[in-house]
């Protein structure tokens, strides 16, 4: 016979507890779904169908007014308002991530230096281009690691060679309508992805350095 | 009440499609924000949402634990940025980083929709272990759920399930002259659909040739490929055959005669809950669900032909028979006989009724 050790036993109570607990939210859930339907069918009462939110887009014959409706709703305000709260920490201590190399670069060893892009307010054909070139220099020197930072929704450049692209909706990387609080925000965010790829340094590629 | 939904980056569209069939039947109340490690962030913007990106672990060399510690903190930010009520997931497996994040917060519940058809033959069991810590888990159902013998079908005392979940109810799809309109097809002519998926862990070419060459001999019907948004590879061997590339693709399924697809969820549960004829080729790839099980399952019903690899050589006959509008016509019929509601309004109303109720507590 072996004793218990106290901590297994509290350990065991808490599962117990943790297990009992989810059992009654799940009865909870179950009772209120029966409650719904109950109080349906004694009102005689069928529920409204909603009205589904439309196809802003089906295929490629229309621009999707993405960033139009996301200022109209509530989330680019909120977005504005806790700007400076969402400010990434990026004194902690975390060890950045290895990027992948990109698929005509997998032979290469790490350690490998690691260059940030930010491709913010540019056409397709400028990303695709923008990549091309990098893809071709790193496949000539073989001696850097490439991670994207774009405001472009259409990831197919980045992700169909094999590279890393983190991504900045792009109301936030506007120049035309950047607040300070914005600039700051858009600044930590790059900051933010310096800190978890391990990047040497940030090259912009975007219009304005063309 | 700000929701924010999460799927991780599937081979196909699976996790973001069910999830849009959520968010899009949520209440006016309730405003959706999407962070997805999938490709197919554009897709969320047609739909009206905003998006965030993150990129999955399948970007890195680095350690799953470590990619789980920047997960958490990208999560973090994003929970407080958006000032979120509740988690919606989508995936296999409820990653660390995100049970990290949600459980640092209280009065944030997590919800994890995981469907069912796992592999009889994957070790599942820590992937349905992840999600101990969620605080409702549910299971979209499946038309071929009486052949579910994965993993997950032990779990179901656990869950609670729905009906199939579906981006689109019958009524959004197009009539066959508008979806001919639409595609610029002929709609007196005769056209086949080949959807076998993204491509991106399965190799499906030498089917799709096969079928292409069988369909131009018949000169009864001509192919029509889907390519999938997140595919990484383009469909363009066959440059006189048409190549369908947008979302949803199940919106012009009344354009077709029948359709040669594989057997995805969303696919397989489309095709059969809007009574189009097909032959169902399964993804065999071990990472996939049991996609057999759903063809075999249909296939049983006289809802779809089954075609597994041993009848490949079978091939021209199956087409023939399909080339037939009797036989289709039964088929539609048996796929409506076992079709099934749209659960996605059922989910919608779980996903804010918790969220209302314990969402910034």
């Amino acid at each position: 016979v072996t004793d218990t050790h106290p901590d297994d036993r509290q350990r065991d109570k808490t599962d117990h507890l943790r297990a009992q607990n989810r059992r009654y939210r799940e009865l909870i859930q179950n009772l209120s779904s029966v409650v719904e339907i109950l109080r349906h069918r004694l009102e005689g009462v069928q529920p409204k169908p909603r009205e589904l939110r439309a196809f802003e887009k089906i295929d490629g014959e229309t621009k999707p007014p993405v960033i139009a409706r996301t200022r109209a709703s509530g989330v680019a305000s909120v977005l504005r308002r806790v700007l400076h709260r969402a400010a990434p920490d990026t004194a902690s201590h975390l060890n950045p991530l290895i990027p992948n190399p990109g698929w005509k670069c997998l032979a290469i060893g790490q350690p490998q230096i690691r260059i940030g892009f930010t491709l913010f307010g540019m056409t397709p054909e400028a990303v695709e281009e923008a990549v091309g070139e990098v893809e071709h220099r790193q496949v000539r020197s073989r001696d850097f690691t490439p991670v994207f930072v774009t405001d472009s929704s259409d990831l197919g450049p980045f992700r169909g060679r094999g590279y890393v692209v983190e991504y900045i909706p792009e109301s936030i990387t506007s120049r035309s309508q950047r607040s300070r609080e914005e600039r700051q925000h858009l600044r930590a965010r790059v900051e933010f992805f310096k800190s978890k790829w391990g990047l040497g340094k940030v090259v912009d590629l975007g219009p304005s350095h063309q | 009440v700000r929701l924010l939904f999460v799927s991780s980056n599937g081979v196909g569209m699976g996790h973001l499609s069910r999830l849009l069939a959520v968010a899009r039947r949520l209440p006016d109340s309730f405003e959706p924000v999407f962070l997805t490690m999938s490709q197919a962030l554009p897709v969320i913007q047609q739909f009206g949402f905003h998006a965030e990106y993150v990129p999955s672990h399948q970007h890195t060399q680095s350690e799953p634990a470590v990619w789980n510690a920047w997960l958490a903190r990208t999560m973090d930010q994003v929970l407080e940025a958006y000032a979120v009520h509740a988690v919606v997931f989508d995936g296999n497996v409820v990653y660390p980083g995100i049970c990290d994040a949600v459980s640092s917060r209280p009065g944030c519940p997590l919800i994890w929709i995981r469907r069912g058809m796992w592999r009889e033959d994957q070790n599942n069991l820590e992937s349905l272990l992840s999600g101990e810590d969620a605080d409702l888990i549910i299971e979209p159902g499946d038309i071929a759920s009486d052949f579910d013998a994965g993993a997950s079908a032990d779990f179901r005392d656990r869950v609670v399930i729905v009906d199939p979940i579906r981006l689109l109810d019958p009524h959004e799809v197009l009539s066959h002259e508008e979806s001919c309109r639409m595609l610029g097809l002929e709609p007196r002519g005769h056209y086949v659909l080949i959807q076998l998926g993204a491509g991106n862990n399965y190799n499906f070419i030498d089917l799709i040739g096969s079928v292409i060459h069988l369909l131009e001999e018949s000169k009864l019907a001509r192919p029509v490929i889907a390519e999938w948004l997140t595919s990484e590879i383009e469909l363009g061997l066959w440059p006189k055959v048409p190549r369908l590339r947008c979302f949803p693709i199940s919106r012009y399924y009344r354009a077709f005669d029948f359709t040669i697809s594989a057997a995805g969820y969303n696919s397989f549960n489309e095709i059969i809950s809007f009574g189009v004829p097909s032959v169902l080729a399964p993804n065999l790839n071990r990472a996939m669900d049991d996609q057999s099980a759903r063809a075999a399952y249909a296939d049983q019903c006289g809802a779809a032909i089954h075609l597994d690899l041993e009848m490949l050589p079978d091939l021209d006959r199956i087409l023939a028979a399909m080339l037939d509008e009797d036989r289709r016509r039964v088929m539609r019929e048996n796929c409506l006989q076992i079709a099934r509601a749209n659960g996605a309004t059922r989910v919608a109303e779980l996903v804010s009724d918790i969220a209302a109720r314990e969402g910034g507590r």
